[in-house]
């Protein structure tokens, strides 16, 4: 193996500091004390939860677990747990049936989804992740990941007069462009620690400034929602054409010893999910983004699970018309979700970083924005927080809110602590307060 | 006896004409005070609807999904609920006569227009499909550069919805990526001149060895590797000059390789000067690649210690590799397609690519491409030449650039100045909306050469068209592509059914997923009725499906069962008790309309009505469970909430009425959509009543009474059709459009191709809206 010097390496990163941050560097911030970045993860999950076996009845210091939240009992010390938040613009508002999509969408942008089945998709903000990455972006390789497990459905013709968009992506760079998910953990290995070839980057670039030259030619010959296409494409061909250079600003860095490439899609879930965490946690640890999300599944997501020896759907199960059964089923898949919630906290934990581990500096959300799948209601939704920002959050609680407090108010924390300053997130009303004790 | 659904779906009843429309203020509005507003008002609207706002005429003239609504509620006998008041006989002509009569109305009253269909990014399949014609290449095992392109968003159920297709980095990226390996291997840019040679002295071969590096010490290398830039896949010759001496009874092994290849081993006994061995690799794809040269471990343990005297040593000196060897006469189709000019003594190379790209350019952004925008590409491939390299490795550059060019991943249709908000579509514009529709691909070149002479406008030419491209095999990619989307069977693919139901192997799936394809296909190019689509008396199977089916096996194979393939696909006829034929039995629909461990009648019958009769029923009322939490019994409820409870139980029965009937037609299909005849000990139950009082006797009755229904079901037919022609949702001024084409369907005999040559023709496929009409 190549012997790195710590030091001479970053000396060259030095002499880019005049135009590019410097990355993150373990060896670095040893010698000189340096806060590790704040990094923000997403993790979704569907249909909402067995709700009378995931709350906590009591505020304060976590004792002992609900039976859903049990699998994180060695962790709760790291660990918020929330009671009353509310996604209030995930509700109908009068557009009908459709809480699936409806409540996907809102799930990072905390605002409502215009009800249409193709036409003029839009959602009323954008997401909390592509916010930060939008402004924070420039200081990584990557400005964000947009990951998920399950591949996006159709929704057939008939998903309540919603665009399978909706329940297909929590992430929406601006209110009309939903993010697409990458699924293939190969593929996000490679966009994380791809190099280019110096010639071939020119060679793109030329391509894509012709690209972008005939696009403004075109731009003049269309009108109406063409032209929004052709922004759209604009847009992404300017993106790409920044990665390019920032893959040369970025240098890939060494990987952790023992870090393996992953392969394609593993076939069976749990470890398609386990490897994308282990992605999120490599993106983090080596600084190469700082705001990932993870979508454990699609929206109203219909996943069957034979490995938990239970014969039905998700969806299925999620409206358990209080059937033990049902009930029973819907707990078993719960808490297999957040035992995966589980792997990332204790991955993240277990990967040292200044005097703690990469965990500290991290706010990972877990969640669903619907909070019993059979009444497809939007108070008290099951919520978590891991992680302590730096520091700026106290964990290791139950915190109890007023009814119907925006989960946009904890949004805005979290912008805070990633050093965002805004005024309001969506239906935000105002910061929660007790995050620090 | 009101007849269901040629009310419900048809919607307004052919002889109303507008000036025998009731008076609403003075005849219906009344009505509606009676009937409708206790439940339907402006305080709590049950169901989202109000009915008090619309205090005349006018107000009602803004809302015509209102009264088609109320039009197929109250014929459906679903609305007033049943023990609610119910209108007599008479006051229900009235209500029915004039929502169908306003309905009319608002159509008349709407200004005929074409419609406006978003420019179009070509999803996956058209993606796959469009290269694949272009650069004349074919998608193999192993070769899919649009594997991992991000899953195309669908509206109005299908994934060719312009609003809906978005672009994203993420595409960018995987954009560039594929036409890079598109071009790769469409065109050879390396090696037609000669092999190219690299010879790699001693002191400049990377050697690696975990124990030991090399050093001047005379230390021997495990592995001495060259790595080279291969700019083209194919063979490639690796030898190595080789000096060794070995002491007499040892040996020494040596292997020639390259990633991915089997070692070739050399063995040396003795003592030899500048022994040259060589051996011949193949590189599949092009790329920073190793050759190497290795010393061999024999399980694990050297023959003999490298650079120990005792027993001897070998002197590597010098690497070579040579190629690629590309035989001149053999080149690939697709690069012979491609590359028309070369080079020569009367032709420079910026000339040679001109001509290159002046032949491609139209047929990527299927449409004549100007000098001017050609100079852009001509241009780019002038910067990427280099003198000493191959012609065609600088041309690979423009033709990169157009896979990912706005012009050839967009279906643009430039915005014109039109005569009264409209104008027609151009020949070429013309020429892409009928090869995507019929086979999802670029136009072919007697599409391009008449669009070139201006004769595609020519609604004459135009219908020759659509018989020639439905008769071609191509026409099979609108079966596949609509069909899977049209029935919602796409979900197939991920359905798993419980334990207890049994297992859908690969070879059933793909039986399963193919039959109604087969069968619509059939249906389409054989110009047969679309009645067929109901009840035909022949399907298509594979061996797994028709073992699965129970069906007969097929006279001309009965001696030799055993010999037919069980992956073909094979035509059967359907003799009757087999309770096959139509695509509603087919297993496919039958599978995905069920749960996991169970049949649901409910989805079953939701996917007659949304499939079959175009007329989905509304989504469930949002948060619906939320109103019917068991209240504690203790607790006594008021009346009013009772009668609340009530009226929510009622909005739920209301569709359920219309769903749950149909779906239980079904009962004698099994959640993979085998005949059953008991349900665990239970016997089957498969009679049904409609909301009217139509009794249904199992899939055959629902068959017979479908056949009945028949214009309902070519008008939804026709929507879903022309929905996925047209690439966006249909509006209210499309209705006319649609009436057309399956008016004139029907005077030509009901057949299937009728619908698409009347799409084709018409005016939402033909012209375009302005942006501002």
């Amino acid at each position: 193996m190549i012997q790195q010097h710590p030091l001479s390496r970053r000396a060259t990163l030095k002499a880019l500091g005049a135009i590019v941050a410097l990355p993150w560097l373990e060896s670095f911030a040893q010698a000189a004390e340096v806060k590790p970045p704040v990094r923000l993860g997403f993790c979704y999950v569907p249909n909402g939860v067995d709700w009378r076996r995931w709350h906590l009845e009591e505020s304060g210091p976590l004792q002992k677990l609900s039976p859903t939240l049990s699998p994180l009992d060695d962790v709760k010390q790291d660990l918020l747990v929330f009671r009353n938040l509310a996604l209030n613009e995930g509700r109908d508002h009068g557009d009908g049936g459709g809480d699936h999509p409806r409540a996907t969408s809102s799930f990072l942008t905390a605002a409502h989804a215009y009800k249409s089945f193709g036409k003029d998709i839009r959602v009323g903000g954008i997401s909390l992740d592509q916010l930060a990455a939008q402004r924070r972006g420039h200081l990584t390789r990557l400005p964000s990941l947009e990951l998920a497990c399950d591949r996006p459905t159709s929704p057939g013709m008939c998903d309540a007069g919603y665009s399978g968009v909706y329940r297909n992506a929590i992430s929406w760079r601006t209110p009309t462009s939903p993010v697409p998910t990458e699924l293939n953990p190969r593929l996000v290995f490679q966009r994380m620690f791809g190099t280019n070839e110096r010639g071939k980057s020119r060679a793109t670039s030329s391509v894509l400034d012709l690209v972008m030259e005939e696009t403004k030619t075109l731009n003049g010959s269309l009108a109406g929602a063409d032209r929004r296409k052709l922004d759209e494409y604009l847009y992404s061909v300017r993106e790409v054409e920044q990665q390019i250079q920032k893959a040369e600003a970025f240098p890939v860095k060494e990987l952790p010893p023992g870090t393996v490439p992953p392969e394609g899609i593993p076939p069976e879930v749990p470890d398609h999910i386990k490897v994308m965490l282990d992605l999120v946690a490599l993106a983090f640890q080596t600084d190469t983004t700082r705001v990932a999300s993870v979508m454990f599944a699609v929206g109203g997501s219909d996943r069957a699970f034979p490995f938990l020896g239970i014969s039905s759907s998700h969806h299925h199960y999620s409206h358990h018309e209080r059937k033990p059964e049902n009930l029973d089923a819907l707990h078993a898949i719960d808490k297999f979700y957040v035992s995966q919630f589980g792997y990332l906290i204790r991955k993240l934990k277990s990967i040292p970083e200044g005097a703690g581990s990469v965990l500290d500096s991290c706010l990972l959300l877990y969640g669903s924005p619907l909070r019993d799948g059979n009444l497809h209601d939007r108070g008290d939704l099951p919520i978590l927080l891991a992680g302590s920002g730096g520091g700026a959050i106290a964990p290791g609680r139950a915190i109890q809110y007023a009814a119907e407090t925006p989960l946009a108010n904890l949004y805005l924390n979290m912008l805070d602590v990633f050093g965002i300053q805004e005024q309001r997130f969506s239906d935000s009303t105002g910061r929660l307060a007790d995050l620090r004790k | 006896m009101r007849t269901l659904f040629l009310l419900l779906i048809a919607a307004v009843p052919a002889a109303t004409a507008a000036d025998e429309l009731p008076d609403y203020s003075s005849q219906i509005r009344p009505l509606m005070q009676k009937y409708c507003v206790n439940c339907h008002n402006e305080k709590k609207p049950q169901g989202e609807l109000s009915l008090a706002k619309f205090t005349d005429e006018a107000a009602a003239m803004q809302a015509r999904k209102v009264w088609l609504n109320v039009l197929h509620r109250v014929t459906g006998r679903e609305m007033p609920p049943d023990d609610a008041p119910q209108p007599t006989e008479r006051e229900l002509d009235l209500l029915t006569k004039w929502t169908a009569g306003v309905v009319r109305k608002i159509d008349d009253a709407t200004p005929p227009q074409p419609g406006r269909v978003t420019m179009r990014r070509l999803n996956r399949v058209e993606y796959r499909n469009t290269v694949r014609d272009l650069l004349g290449i074919e998608f193999e095992l192993g070769f899919d550069p649009t594997r991992d392109f991000p899953a195309d968003g669908a509206g109005y159920g299908f994934d060719n919805i312009g609003d809906v297709l978005s672009i994203s980095p993420l595409h960018m990226e995987k954009y560039l990526a594929a036409a890079a390996q598109l071009i790769e291997r469409s065109i050879v840019v390396d090696g037609i001149d000669g092999p190219r040679v690299w010879t790699i002295p001693a002191n400049e071969v990377r050697v690696s060895s975990p124990t030991k590096p090399a050093d001047s010490t005379g230390q021997w290398p495990t592995n001495w590797i060259a790595e080279i830039d291969v700019r083209q896949a194919g063979e490639y010759r690796i030898n190595a000059t080789i000096s060794s001496k070995v002491a007499s009874g040892k040996q020494a092994q040596m292997a020639l390789q390259t990633e991915g290849s089997q070692p070739e081993r050399f063995t040396f006994s003795r003592q030899t000067k500048a022994n040259v061995v060589e051996r011949k690799v193949k590189i599949v794809s092009a790329g920073r690649r190793q050759f190497w040269l290795a010393y061999q471990h024999e399980q694990n343990k050297p023959t003999f210690e490298s650079g120990d005297a005792e027993n001897g040593e070998i002197v590597v000196e010098s690497l070579e590799v040579s190629g690629p060897y590309i035989a001149v006469d053999s080149l690939p189709a697709s690069h012979q397609r491609l590359i028309i000019a070369r080079p020569g003594p009367d032709k420079t190379r910026t000339q040679a690519a001109e001509e290159v790209l002046a032949a491609f350019l139209p047929r990527a952004f299927r449409r004549p491409v100007s000098a001017t925008e050609r100079q852009k590409y001509v241009k780019l491939f002038a910067a990427a030449d280099r003198p000493e390299e191959s012609f065609e490795a600088a041309l690979a550059l423009p033709l990169k650039a157009a896979l990912v060019s706005p012009h050839f991943l967009y279906r643009v249709e430039a915005e014109q100045q039109g005569k009264d908000g409209s104008y027609s579509l151009n020949d070429f514009e013309l020429a892409s909306r009928l090869s995507y529709f019929l086979w999802s691909t670029m136009p072919d070149d007697e599409l391009l050469r008449l669009a070139g002479e201006g004769k595609l406008t020519d609604p004459a030419v135009l219908e020759v068209q659509v018989m020639r491209l439905l008769a071609d095999p191509e026409s099979r990619a609108l079966s596949e592509n609509f069909v899977s989307q049209w029935l919602q069977i796409r979900g197939l693919d991920n359905f798993q059914p419980a334990a207890k139901q049994g297992k859908i192997g690969t070879r059933l799936r793909i039986g399963m997923a193919s039959e109604p394809i087969y069968v619509f296909h059939e249906v389409l190019t054989k110009d047969q009725p679309l009645t067929q689509l109901i009840d035909a008396d022949y399907t298509y199977a594979n061996g797994d499906l028709a073992k699965h089916y129970k069906l007969p096996p097929l006279p001309e194979h009965e001696d030799k069962q055993k010999q037919i393939e069980k992956d073909k696909i094979l035509r059967y006829s359907i003799p009757v008790d087999t309770h096959r034929g139509g695509l509603m039995t087919s297993a496919a629909v039958l599978t995905v309309t069920s749960h996991p461990d169970r049949t649901s009648p409910v989805k079953r019958g939701k996917w007659v009505l949304d499939a079959l009769l175009g007329a989905p029923p509304p989504p469930p009322p949002p948060e619906v469970e939320a109103l019917s939490e068991p209240t504690d019994p203790k607790l006594k409820q008021s009346l009013r909430e009772r009668l609340e409870a009530h009226r929510t139980a009622a909005a739920c029965a209301s569709c359920h009425k219309r769903m749950d009937p149909l779906g239980f037609a079904f009962e004698n299909y099994d959640v993979l959509g085998r005949w059953r005849e008991k349900d665990g000990s239970l016997n089957i139950d498969a009679s049904a009543k409609l909301p009217d009082g139509k009794e249904l006797d199992g899939v055959t009755g629902l068959k017979g009474y479908l056949l009945t229904e028949k214009r309902a079901f070519s008008k939804a037919l026709t929507e879903k059709l022309l929905t996925y022609a047209l690439g966006r949702g249909l509006e209210p001024f499309d209705t006319r459009a649609v009436e057309n084409i399956v008016t004139q369907t029907q005077a030509d005999g009901d057949k299937l191709s009728r619908i698409v040559v009347g799409i084709v023709l018409s005016r939402p496929f033909r012209e375009r809206s302005s942006v501002n009409p």
